[in-house]
């Protein structure tokens, strides 16, 4: 990203001359605009590695170069060359730039936009049509060619050829090309969202440390360039991907992992123990969260409830506002009861020394722990049971006179305390974490982890094939562990063929998932409750390995969510649906996009610089890893990075110009409340509260389908929606714009647009035309007096004619039957919008 | 033994794109005829607005009359009962053209589709006219 500008103008032209709906390769995966970025960006990196192993050094005809690879495929885009060349027929393409025709001047000019002079232009036309020889049909051409300088030329061929690659094992057929460097990757075999993307960080940091050089970034892996080879070591994996997952854990506040731990009083009370047990801050917080539940703090009376029929049965002398009283009492104390119950018990599954030690806190503080435990399945119900274990525990704990919030508050405090202090004291090892941080760098395929054994994994294979092994039915892994509603959706109570027959489904018999599925949900569990949140899968076509885009996403799910509040010149992309609609119909969007994107470079730059929260992290790298000492950082950083620097501001500034330091300081600290999770070139973007509530799911499909073109134009992706929350994301070669499975009402619909289950590059900007149109039109109806649920699918279910009809006698009331000349511009309006329907 | 249940697709539909160019050489005859046509009573209603072609459409789609004869009949006289003036030559040819291209057309389609595509001519022509209308 070092040549921002430049790359920020070649975008802007490149969406003027609308590469982004024209393909660049036969098989329509890329878009032109997409696949020209992507070879700049390549170029870019390689003439850093270039540079940083002495091998040699081009810098000074840097502009030249990523200019020249702009126009490298300037042909491809006209009509009649690019139809005839997906043909395979044209053959000529360096011959076209050249030329003094058309397509020349059109050449320059974008040329001279992107701030070269005519020498410059003409050095830059001879690197473009040097790498653009195809072989005996291109040797006339070749033959009357100025000679290049073959080193930049090898460089364009090898961006090029790099761009085009499929899977990044095919990257290394390109040796030659490098050497005297050499091309290595790392890569998974499943793509889980969260912990894929805290296995790529760790994988990626290794590399680094090796002095290997991300030159792409793939949904799948990572492509280096460097030098040395290096075995893969699984322990010093493991340790990074510990590193890398406190890391994470550490991004979020404690109030997020105490909601985080919570499930339901009903059903899964504590449905992640581990981030409970984790430290005693979580342990703290996971209590305040309960004392925060309305159940607690002030719960509902409702006078109709048959517990409070049994209420008054029992205290015959209470009016009724103490009655009220006490019935809050006692339905606070029964949860809170219930909660200590259960926080011992999951103690228990995490390690005995830990519940001994709750346990014993407990009785020091004059709880009964044997009666608490004892009394476990009465707590629900009957209501009669619970008044008696409460007044009797009030009782034990001389609490009876007190008034009820000091009661609660005493009794959360004692819990709190008791926990928080426990695990203070026992520090415990998160088994299953840890279990499963283990069991995921087996996901590694390449480069092969030294212990990992095939024989090993096949016998397990045929041991399974005998006894019967539930599979997992997100991944196909072997399930272990019960499936938990608040966590993996509400389908783990539906019926599968993995579940006990003959049997309720119900307790423990559920659908079973893998513990990689499992710690994927309590992952995402992290950012909200799962049930609330749509999931998009964002797969950039730029291939950026930039250090840039862990921050570039975060800012950009900011503006995805709020859209510029400052400004107001950004609709927010969820809120917001019609105001995008009518900038793209009125053709502003490609305008926004690159304001877009521009804006978020700016915002980082900003967010970087007066970053106190940088600045104090700094600060205490330094004071854990060097005992506060910043003359002995300084002397590591010029010993392992080669930089000096004098003071923090220095460190600062080095790490706006240097951004792959990032890293040495761990880059989650820059991300706000995380809606969005950068990996290895995806992007989990989980949309809370998306669309109206009440939306058919029909209507909401189409809304998000909606959000994933806007998403695909704003930030040059591909975006793959999933009806199921914890999909892996299996598509990892886009071959479109937008992935969705399709719902039955919508098929007639979409199929127009889609090719293979994607909508393609080349209808994208229609559908989204229409879509606008339609939401548009939405809000008139809307807006009138007949409002109904499912409007934007009866919409695209009616003829244009049928929709004007409607929309006249919904209107026509307000206007006494007369055309009134206001009445008819309003119409006009509507015509155009559904002009853009018909098309 | 039973029978067994034979299974097969019916492709009514061969060629969408006759189809569809059939329906919109329909929209575009009746919506010139339309042109022609100036109702008596200024009113914004379907009804009002469609003239004669709603009456037309809905004879058909009833099948109340099938002879062609007798559909330009019936819409030469409610023309010249409804409109303030009468039916022109040109008038009278676009709605013949219209009628034989309706005739080829229900050849094509089976009954369901054909109904929908009546209701489709019905509205793709009020569109037209209203287009014509709010743009004077």
């Amino acid at each position: 990203m070092t040549e921002t500008p430049l790359i920020k103008k070649a975008i802007e032209i490149g969406l003027k001359l609308g590469w982004d709906a024209k393909p660049a390769k036969k098989d329509k995966r890329t878009s032109l605009l997409s696949h020209t970025i992507n070879v700049m960006m390549i170029a870019d990196k390689l003439l850093e590695a270039y540079k940083h192993f002495n091998i040699y050094d081009v810098s000074e005809k840097k502009k030249i170069i990523l200019s020249a690879l702009f126009i490298h495929d300037f042909s491809k885009a006209d009509e009649d060359i690019s139809k005839q060349f997906l043909e395979g027929k044209v053959k000529d393409l360096p011959k076209r730039l050249r030329d003094k025709g058309k397509v020349r001047q059109e050449v320059e000019e974008c040329l001279k936009q992107l701030g070269l002079d005519n020498s410059e232009i003409n050095e830059a036309v001879d690197y473009a049509v040097s790498m653009e020889y195809s072989g005996p049909s291109d040797l006339d051409e070749f033959l009357s060619s100025k000679p290049v300088n073959k080193k930049i030329e090898r460089i364009l061929r090898l961006s090029d050829k790099i761009a085009s690659i499929r899977t990044l094992d095919e990257a290394l057929k390109f040796a030659d090309l490098v050497e005297p460097l050499k091309l290595t990757y790392h890569k998974v075999f499943v793509i889980r969202g969260f912990s894929t993307h805290l296995l790529h960080k760790a994988l990626q940091k290794i590399f680094r440390e090796n002095g290997w050089f991300p030159v792409i970034s793939k949904p799948e892996g990572t492509l280096y360039i460097g030098k040395n080879d290096f075995e893969l070591n699984k322990e010093k994996l493991l340790s990074y991907l510990n590193d890398e997952f406190k890391h994470f854990i550490e991004s979020f506040s404690e109030t997020d992992i105490g909601e985080a731990a919570f499930g339901s009083f009903t059903a899964t009370p504590i449905k992640t123990p581990e981030f409970v047990f984790m430290s005693r801050e979580t342990a703290e917080s996971f209590w305040t969260y309960i004392a925060s539940r309305k159940v607690i703090s002030d719960s509902d009376v409702n006078l109709k409830d048959k517990n409070f029929e049994i209420l008054k049965q029992k205290k015959p002398d209470l009016n009724e506002i103490d009655l009220e009283y006490y019935y809050k009492l006692y339905n606070s104390m029964r949860y809170i009861l219930m909660m200590g119950v259960f926080i011992i018990k999951s103690a228990e599954n995490i390690n005995n020394q830990l519940s001994k030690e709750i346990k014993e806190n407990l009785k020091n503080k004059g709880i009964d722990v044997d009666t608490l435990i004892n009394n476990y399945p009465r707590y629900n119900s009957p209501f009669s049971d619970v008044i008696e274990i409460v007044d009797k525990f009030l009782s034990s704990l001389n609490m009876k006179n007190m008034k009820r919030e000091d009661i609660v508050k005493k009794t959360l405090d004692i819990f709190r305390e008791s926990t928080a202090d426990a695990v203070d004291k026992v520090k415990p090892a998160i088994t299953s974490l840890k279990k499963a941080l283990e069991s995921i760098i087996h996901e590694v395929i390449h480069p092969k982890i030294n212990s990992f054994d095939w024989k090993d994994s096949y016998e397990a294979y045929l041991d399974g094939k005998i006894k019967g092994t539930p599979l997992c039915p997100l991944c196909g892994n072997k399930a272990e562990e019960v499936g938990i509603a608040s966590l993996i959706g509400d389908g783990v109570e539906s019926f599968n063929n993995f579940i006990a027959g003959g049997t309720a489904i119900g307790g423990e018999n559920k659908i079973r998932v893998c513990c990689l599925c499992t710690f994927e949900a309590k992952l995402r569990s992290l950012v909200g409750n799962i049930d609330n949140f749509e999931v998009f899968y964002i797969i950039p076509q730029t291939l950026i390995a930039s250090d840039f885009a862990d921050v570039f996403w975060s800012i950009a799910a900011e503006k995805i969510r709020l859209g510029n509040s400052q400004t107001h010149s950004t609709p927010s992309i969820i809120t917001e649906l019609t105001s995008w609609a009518r900038i793209i119909l009125e053709n502003k969007d490609e305008e926004l996009v690159v304001k877009s994107l521009d804006e978020i470079r700016r915002e980082i730059e900003e967010s970087i610089k007066s970053n106190e929260k940088m600045r104090k992290k700094i600060e205490k790298t330094i004071k854990e890893k060097f005992f506060g000492d910043f003359e002995a950082f300084a002397d590591e950083l010029k010993d392992a990075k080669g930089y000096k620097v004098k003071n923090i501001d220095d460190v600062i500034r080095l790490i706006i110009e240097k951004p792959e330091l990032m890293n040495y300081f761990d880059t989650s600290l820059m991300r706000h409340r995380i809606t969005v999770m950068l990996a290895n070139n995806y992007v989990v973007m989980l949309l809370e509260n998306f669309g109206k509530k009440d939306d058919p799911e029909t209507v909401k499909m189409l809304k998000k389908i909606f959000v994933a073109t806007l998403i695909s134009k704003m930030f040059l992706s591909s975006v793959v929606l999933s009806d199921i929350p914890l999909s892996l994301l299996t598509t990892i070669i886009p071959k479109g714009v937008v992935n969705t499975p399709v719902k039955l009402g919508l098929k007639n619909f979409l199929e127009d647009y889609m090719e293979d289950g994607w909508i393609t590059f080349d209808r994208y900007d229609k559908l989204m035309k229409k879509l606008s149109a339609l939401l548009i039109l939405e809000e008139r109806y809307l807006n009138t007096s007949v409002s109904r649920k499912s409007t934007l699918y009866e919409l695209i279910k009616k003829s244009p004619g049928r929709i004007l009809h409607e929309i006249i006698e919904r209107t026509k009331s307000k206007s006494e039957g007369k055309i009134s000349e206001r009445w008819k511009s309003d119409l006009k309006s509507v015509l155009k919008l559904l002009k853009e329907v018909e098309k | 033994m039973k029978k067994p249940i034979k299974m097969i697709e019916k492709t009514v539909e061969k060629d969408k794109e006759e189809v569809k160019n059939l329906t919109n050489g329909i929209i575009t005859e009746l919506s010139e005829y339309l042109k022609g046509f100036v109702p008596q009573r200024e009113s914004i209603s379907k009804h009002s607005i469609m003239g004669p072609v709603g009456k037309l459409l809905s004879v058909i789609e009833s099948g109340r009359f099938e002879n062609k004869e007798a559909l330009i009949g019936y819409l030469i006289n409610i023309h010249n009962n409804t409109s303030m003036n009468r039916i022109s030559k040109e008038g009278l040819d676009h709605v013949k053209c219209a009628l034989d291209e309706l005739e080829k057309l229900r050849s094509k389609v089976d009954v369901r589709t054909w109904l929908r595509l009546l209701r489709e001519i019905d509205y793709a022509v009020y569109k037209n006219k209203m287009e014509q209308i709010i743009s004077s």
